[in-house]
């Protein structure tokens, strides 16, 4: 009997387990409208329509007794599509088509932007995902379609590999904002490299070593190459060719409990046989109220391999930052300066630096400073910023604030309001300078959690505008429903003032 | 490195050291909310007397929730203190029974005790998981022999939590997931929305407070560990700038339109997290017939156009050397440049006359000084040689970059 009882309950237990996950849907509909001045000075209507829809399924897998899913063998799915429709006008030039051949911008576009199965946690030490998945790391913010694993050790060490055929703008459903610069798809004259090449397959692969597991120390080894085969092979031309190849190592520690965090970041692009990223810091906790951070970074501009521009002459630029940050009470303020230094690399052709009598200083630099006053039912805010050197002056003040009317944060009415002042000027085309005021308001309110709509207005007056309006409308379901009980998610929302 | 570069850094990590030496995280007020403790007690005289933690707290040990109440109530402290309702003053006929007052401070007779407000702390806990392992009560609530009432600065902040939960590699087999401690919603991310206030971190983990500039500076942390991040954020969250279509109010402030040309010559903040400049700026600067137009139509930028965005003399050859002339400035920024045009414009000269790809007048030369020969020149060539095809024939004895 109690045998019996035993494998009833199993049974029980094991279906209900199978069936138990949690699913949300989100939409998201933004609609913007806008004006833009044209090559010729006129003005040109933007109505953009975008639509986002989300489904993510979480925790498909074994549930402890209470229903709760358990840290091992967890599976998800994760789906986020975008439609985005151009309802304006085009600037109605002389001989120009008025459809741009930019994959971006085209009148109407579908682009699945991730959707991956994922696994968590697979026999108590592999994380894997399959699919179109985004990534971000010291290479790069890129996307491909494959599968990337990752496996725990015992000893604080994790192996990750990856691989698949890079999103570039190519394949169906993709966004471009993935494609690295430097061959920009259409308008390519036919039989150029570029068209012969822009719909080419871009297979990928990239492994890292890192470590997992420990407090004080993290640190990861990593290397990635893309390529692409040669389409209509010209005399001369190998099979295939490298569009990326790059190392990384990046490293952070910890010291004194936390209060002295040093970090490090190297990249080296094996293409093109360059140090094109190196940034170090550290943020020293001065109290619990008080920080520091200061941070070196050098960035030097690389492209996709197809693209000429890795063999011009091009200067990296040298950035030092230190910012203090404090935290008093209610209080939150923070103040950063910057300076840089381009670094010359004349070409043999032209020869000019830095030291070329009348060319713009090598050195530059500005900062910035603010201060956030959290109120019960909003917050009131005051940032103030200035720059100078190489691409010209800005400096400017804004006010800005937000104030719960009705309800709670997640369910309730909100305002938000930003006045700015801004000075600017370009150093190359000096045409290009103004004072200009600006107002942005915004309202949001959500009707209950999950359902919120907003609406946020900007209206600008320089001398170049009398009146320069932008309209952003929002609508933004998501619902949430699972074992353990429906409720609303979290909505995105944007405002007027952080 | 200049001496002054030396000391700058020396000082620096002396700073660092001096406030590493006075500083001392105290809980988070978010973790644990503040409380009202309206008691005289003092847990180092009781500490001093031998009595077990367990005497007085006699539910912890097998407490499984951080939402437990293990403060002893009036029974338990009656144990050894006698209480004498009748005669709060503590003079009636039990001669050990003590005074309400000196428990209570401020007691009066007939007025309502002041009441021990201990908030239910955000985050999960399993006393009855640690007393099993053998960790001793000092372990988590350090000090507390030394100090009269015990308070919110007795309890454990994460550092000390992360002295064990190592990743189930330590003696104790603790875990270091998030969720270990921290709630999670139901997408498995950690909750950060509490009534006593946002969870946000301190930085003394992994130097990533989220201050009010954080959002301007987050790539350094995001980009070593994007794991760490997704504990807290979902990748629609950074998505929905990083793939933008929509401007963010606050980054891209009043007017941006207008300036946004400032900032992406001086490339701060980077708009290549963001935007690509061949897809998203160019295709742009396309429809608004702000490009020269080679490759699209004739708009007024062309060369041969109505109007001019570069002033005089950008492409005048005789002065390339001068700082105004496209080459220098394509030198300093070349992100910029490719804003607006594609690698044809550029071809139209600088391409060597000879090669397939040769629509160049000029044979203008845009390598840096030394490029044959170099290790650049070298790597490039071993791995797509057909971009150097675009202007030099098969032929070419510079595709050997000097070997």
């Amino acid at each position: 009997m109690r045998l019996r009882f035993a494998f009833a309950l199993a049974i029980s237990l094991s279906s209900t387990a199978a069936r138990a996950y949690d699913f949300e849907i989100s939409a998201e509909t933004v609609g913007q409208g806008y004006q833009l001045r044209a090559g010729d000075s006129t003005l040109v209507n933007r109505r953009r329509l975008t639509q986002y829809l989300g489904l993510d399924i979480f925790n498909v897998g074994p549930r402890d007794l209470l229903g709760r899913p358990l840290d091992r063998n967890q599976f998800y799915l994760a789906v986020s599509m975008r439609f985005e429709a151009e309802l304006g006008e085009y600037a109605t030039l002389q001989d120009l088509s008025g459809h741009t051949p930019q994959r971006e911008l085209f009148g109407e576009k579908f682009d699945l932007l991730y959707a991956y199965v994922g696994a968590r946690n697979l026999f108590g030490f592999v994380d894997a995902k399959l699919g179109r998945q985004l990534t971000v790391d010291l290479f790069d913010f890129y996307s491909f379609d494959g599968l990337s694993v990752e496996a725990k050790t015992p000893v604080h060490l994790a192996v990750e590999a990856w691989g698949g055929l890079n999103v570039s703008g190519a394949q169906p459903f993709d966004s471009p904002v993935y494609r690295t610069d430097g061959v920009a798809l259409g308008g390519n004259p036919t039989a150029s490299l570029g068209a012969r090449q822009e719909d080419a397959l871009e297979p990928t692969f990239g492994v890292a070593l890192k470590t997992i597991g420990l407090r004080d120390v993290q640190t990861r080894v990593s290397y990635l190459r893309t390529m692409s085969f040669t389409g209509d092979r010209q005399p001369g031309e190998p099979s295939s060719a490298v569009l990326d190849e790059k190392v990384a190592w990046t490293a952070r520690g910890r010291f004194f409990h936390g209060l002295l965090v040093p970090w490090f970041g190297f990249r080296y692009n094996l293409l093109v046989g360059r140090l094109d990223e190196l940034q170090a810091g550290a943020r020293v906790t001065l109290s619990p109220s008080h920080a520091l951070s200061a941070e070196y970074v050098f960035a030097a501009p690389t492209f996709d391999g197809d693209s000429i521009w890795n063999v011009f002459g091009s200067q990296a630029f040298n950035d030092a930052r230190l910012t203090y940050d404090a935290t008093l009470g209610r209080l939150r303020l923070f103040a950063r300066g910057f300076v840089r230094l381009f670094s010359d690399e004349p070409t043999s052709s032209s020869g000019a630096t830095s030291q070329t009598a009348g060319a713009p200083s090598a050195l530059s630099g500005g900062g910035s400073a603010g201060a956030r006053l959290d109120l019960g039912r909003g917050f009131a805010r005051v940032d103030g910023y200035y720059e100078d050197g190489y691409g010209g002056t800005k400096g400017g003040v804004d006010l800005s604030g937000r104030f719960l009317v009705l309800g709670d944060w997640l369910s309730g009415l909100v305002l938000d309001g930003r006045i700015s002042y801004v000075h600017f000027r370009d150093d190359s085309r000096t045409i290009v300078n103004a004072d200009s005021l600006g107002l942005q308001g915004g309202v949001r309110y959500s009707f209950w959690r999950g359902l919120t709509a907003q609406l946020a207005v900007e209206e600008n007056v320089n001398r170049f505008y009398s009146s320069q309006l932008r309209v952003l409308a929002l609508l933004d379901v998501s619902f949430f429903l699972g074992s353990r009980g429906a409720g609303f998610a979290r909505p995105r929302a944007w405002s007027p003032a952080r | 490195m200049s001496r002054a570069q030396k000391s700058t850094i020396v000082l620096f990590f002396v700073a660092a050291a001096a406030g590493a030496a006075s500083a001392k995280a105290p809980p988070s007020e978010v973790i644990f909310p503040p409380q009202k403790l309206p008691l005289t007690f003092s847990h180092a005289r009781h500490l001093a007397k031998k009595i077990d933690c367990d005497f007085c707290h006699e539910k912890a040990p097998g407490s499984r929730s951080s939402a437990d109440d293990l403060i002893p109530n009036e029974e338990v402290c009656a144990t050894c203190h006698p209480i004498d309702h009748q005669h709060p003053d503590g003079a009636g006929a039990k001669p050990s029974a003590m005074p309400c007052a000196s428990c209570h401070p401020g007691f009066v007779a007939g007025k309502e005790v002041a009441r021990v407000v201990m908030p239910t702390p955000n985050l999960r806990f399993d006393h009855q998981a640690h007393v099993s392992r053998g960790v001793p009560c000092a372990r988590c609530h350090a000090g507390v022999e030394r100090v009269e009432l015990a308070s919110r600065a007795q309890l454990p902040n994460m550092d000390l939590c992360l002295g064990c939960h190592n990743s189930g590699r330590g003696k104790l087999d603790a875990p270091s997931r998030c969720a270990t401690c921290h709630v999670t919603t139901r997408d498995n991310t950690m909750e950060t929305s509490f009534p006593s206030g946002t969870l946000r971190p301190s930085g003394l983990l992994r130097g990533d407070a989220h201050t009010l500039d954080f959002r301007t500076r987050h790539a350094a942390v995001a980009r070593e560990d994007e794991k760490y991040c997704l504990n807290c954020h979902r990748q629609d969250y950074c998505q929905s700038c990083h793939n933008g279509v929509v401007k963010p109010f606050d980054f891209h402030g009043n007017d941006y339109v207008s300036r946004h040309g400032i900032d992406a010559r001086k490339n701060d903040p980077d708009c290549g997290s963001c935007h690509r400049r061949q897809s998203f700026c160019l295709g742009c600067h396309e429809r608004l017939g702000v490009t020269d137009g080679r490759t699209t139509a004739n708009t007024p930028f062309a060369p041969n156009g109505t109007r001019k965005f570069h002033p005089d003399g950008w492409a005048d050859p005789s002065a390339a050397h001068q700082p105004n002339h496209h080459a220098w400035q394509a030198q300093r920024n070349l992100r910029t440049c490719v804003s607006c045009h594609r690698q044809e414009t550029c071809l139209e000269c600088h391409a060597a006359q000879s090669g397939p790809g040769a629509t160049g007048k000029m044979s203008v030369n845009p390598h840096p000084m030394g490029w044959a020969g170099s290790q650049r020149c070298q790597a490039l060539a071993d791995r797509n040689v057909r971009v150097c095809l675009r202007c030099h024939a098969p032929s070419d004895p510079e595709l050997h970059c000097g070997r």
